[in-house]
């Protein structure tokens, strides 16, 4: 069976998989994205603080995400909770880094005219500083997205969703007919998901940063 | 809003004002004191890096002092919580420090939202504000930082500071980053805006000419923010108090004073106009029956456009629109009769528009006025000069005779 073929046979069920997997991508990058502005907002002040979190989530980003997903296993049991985990902790990483390099890059001449109109510390947290390293945190969040729609396939190995399901049982079955087909389509599947939210990301840059500070 | 008391300026004192920097072998700003009045206009005058932006930073405690008081309206400021104090003080920096991602409007907005204006009060006073600094609200309400000018974003700046009409303002080298031309427009406007509600201003500059065009007085600062001469700007250039003064005021002081005088005192005459709008017939029939070289055309909101002379209107076709020598430079009232000079001179026919708010035609300056009054104020300096040091001399005599015949001075008085 050919390529072809397959597709025309199973693509009902490859965009079930397809669906499933930003189902699964998606949340999982908005908690990273909040936890990871989280860690860039507490860290970029400090110089120690912020070297902490620049080494920390480096280490974290070296740790193989097949490792923690099977390390997660007995803890979280088989399925959907392990991956959701490891794709947020590996999300996590560019996000709060370039949420640190976003809060740095905000001129001090805008933070002492924050604080000489009489703006408390969070409010110039909120309505200056967040704003003006947005377009550095979205790169930040479009990178983490990217990666995590590749690392996602990983979730079939521990009979999660998403499109890492075809590839696994090309895999698996590398005798069969279709082998080849099931691998190539899953992750051609995966390359086009990741096209798509890449262009979304692009009009979600359109739409919320400002003229003022469009790159 | 100006009903409020606050508009009438607050006096704010400094008292023995020092700031020491871990590591520092000797305070940045060594023990400062200046008393300022209620709506008085202060400019502190100073070489960079001689502490004069620290001075203003512990106004509103952007920077805490390390020993000494500031106290505005007779209340200490360290007991105030410094957000709410610095909401009460316009502050204006370098440029005017715009948040680039918020429109003009929402710039202008922050200061009356944070202290919980209501929304439709907040709205009015955005456009009352941006109105006063000379910004039409309609063209710029929505506007964006970077469509702006350097002028522009500085009024905006300015407009923001204002906006809560706070009794005291701060401008940090506020002129610093913009264009000679515009510098000195904008400084006109500044003299103008600090006479309608009269409010409590402090500058820092390094530009003793903006020092001695702004101020009510000027605190020439030396090294460590050391107050060499706190006087009227006349004071400062006529009287320098020390060779430090001297040598900062810079030699030329005569030519200075004419940075003292505005066109406001000098008189300005009427000269023929006509607008974009009216047909070339009548514009001809006026250049002939006034028997002038060249009338001026001003544009649908009255502001000068072109110089347009007989030749000009015949070779363009009679259209009064198009033809005609461009009005390059004007000033306002509030220009400096050294300004004034300046343009009437680069002018062929010697002389310049004056402009009023938003930029509307009052009338022009010619430069036998010109010379006449510049005659008259070199002349009125020397008398004031001798004047000061005749009274000085009769003061020594007073002492003198006092000391000799043991009673009070004013007894001869």
């Amino acid at each position: 069976m050919n390529f072809w073929e397959y597709l025309g046979e199973h693509h009902r069920q490859l965009l079930t998989d397809a669906g499933r997997h930003a189902a699964v991508v998606l949340p999982c990058t908005v908690a990273a994205t909040v936890l990871g502005v989280l860690i860039g907002v507490a860290a970029h002040r400090g110089a120690r603080a912020g070297a902490l979190a620049a080494n920390a989530t480096a280490a974290l980003s070296a740790v193989p995400a097949l490792a923690v997903i099977g390390l997660l296993v007995p803890v979280a049991g088989p399925g959907l909770p392990p991956t959701v985990t490891a794709l947020t902790l590996l999300g996590l990483v560019p996000v709060a880094r370039s949420a640190v390099v976003g809060l740095r890059g905000v001129d001090p001449a805008l933070l002492d005219a924050a604080d000489g109109i009489g703006m408390s510390r969070p409010a110039r947290l909120a309505r200056v500083e967040l704003p003006l390293a947005w377009p550095a945190v979205l790169t930040g969040i479009r990178g983490a997205t990217r990666t995590l729609t590749g690392v996602a396939a990983l979730a079939a190995c521990v009979s999660g969703p998403g499109l890492g399901n075809p590839i696994l049982r090309g895999i698996a079955s590398p005798d069969g007919g279709d082998a080849l087909a099931q691998v190539l389509a899953g992750t051609l599947g995966i390359v086009v998901l990741a096209l798509l939210l890449d262009a979304a990301y692009v009009l979600v840059g359109r739409l919320t940063v400002p003229g003022g500070i469009r790159a | 809003m100006s009903s409020r008391p606050s508009a009438a300026g607050a006096t704010v004192e400094l008292e023995g004002l020092t700031k020491r920097y871990p590591g520092g072998a000797r305070p940045a700003v060594d023990r400062v004191g200046m008393e300022i009045g209620a709506g008085e206009t202060v400019v502190l005058v100073g070489p960079p890096g001689c502490g004069k932006s620290t001075v203003l930073k512990m106004v509103n405690r952007l920077v805490e002092p390390s020993e000494g008081r500031v106290r505005i309206d007779g209340r200490d400021v360290a007991r105030t919580d410094p957000v709410r104090l610095r909401r009460r003080i316009g502050y204006v920096v370098r440029g005017g420090g715009l948040f680039p991602h918020l429109t003009v409007a929402q710039n202008v907005a922050l200061v009356p939202r944070m202290l919980g204006e209501p929304a439709d009060r907040v709205r009015a006073r955005v456009e009352e504000v941006l109105d006063l600094v000379g910004l039409d609200p309609g063209a710029f309400h929505d506007r964006r930082p970077h469509r702006l000018s350097d002028g522009q974003r500085l009024r905006v700046g300015l407009a923001r500071a204002l906006a809560a009409d706070p009794p005291v303002l701060l401008m940090d080298e506020p002129f610093g980053a913009v264009d000679p031309t515009t510098r000195s427009r904008l400084q006109d406007e500044l003299v103008r805006l600090r006479r309608e509600p009269r409010r409590t201003i402090v500058l820092a500059t390094r530009d003793v000419e903006e020092a001695v065009k702004l101020g009510d007085r000027v605190a020439v600062l030396g090294e460590h923010a050391r107050v060499a001469q706190f006087d009227t700007p006349e004071a400062v250039l006529v009287h320098p108090a020390d060779a430090f003064v001297s040598g900062f005021a810079g030699a030329g002081a005569a030519l200075k004073r004419l940075g003292l005088a505005r066109v406001r005192d000098v008189e300005i005459t009427d000269c023929p106009t006509a607008t974009v709008d009216d047909p070339p017939r009548y514009v001809l029939d006026r250049l002939c029956a006034d028997g002038t070289e060249e009338i001026l055309v001003l544009d649908r909101w009255g502001r000068p456009r072109t110089w347009l002379g007989r030749g000009d209107l015949l070779r363009a076709g009679g259209s009064p629109a198009r033809a005609g020598r461009p009005v390059r430079s004007t000033v306002t009232r509030d220009a400096t009769l050294r300004d004034a000079l300046e343009a009437v001179l680069a002018d062929r026919a010697g002389r310049v528009v004056v402009t009023g708010r938003r930029g509307a035609y009052e009338g022009v300056v010619g430069v036998e006025t010109l010379m006449d009054s510049v005659r008259e104020l070199l002349e009125a300096g020397r008398l004031e000069a001798l004047e000061a040091r005749y009274g000085l001399e009769e003061l020594r005599a007073d002492r003198t005779y006092a000391a000799q015949e043991g009673v009070g001075g004013e007894a001869r008085a």
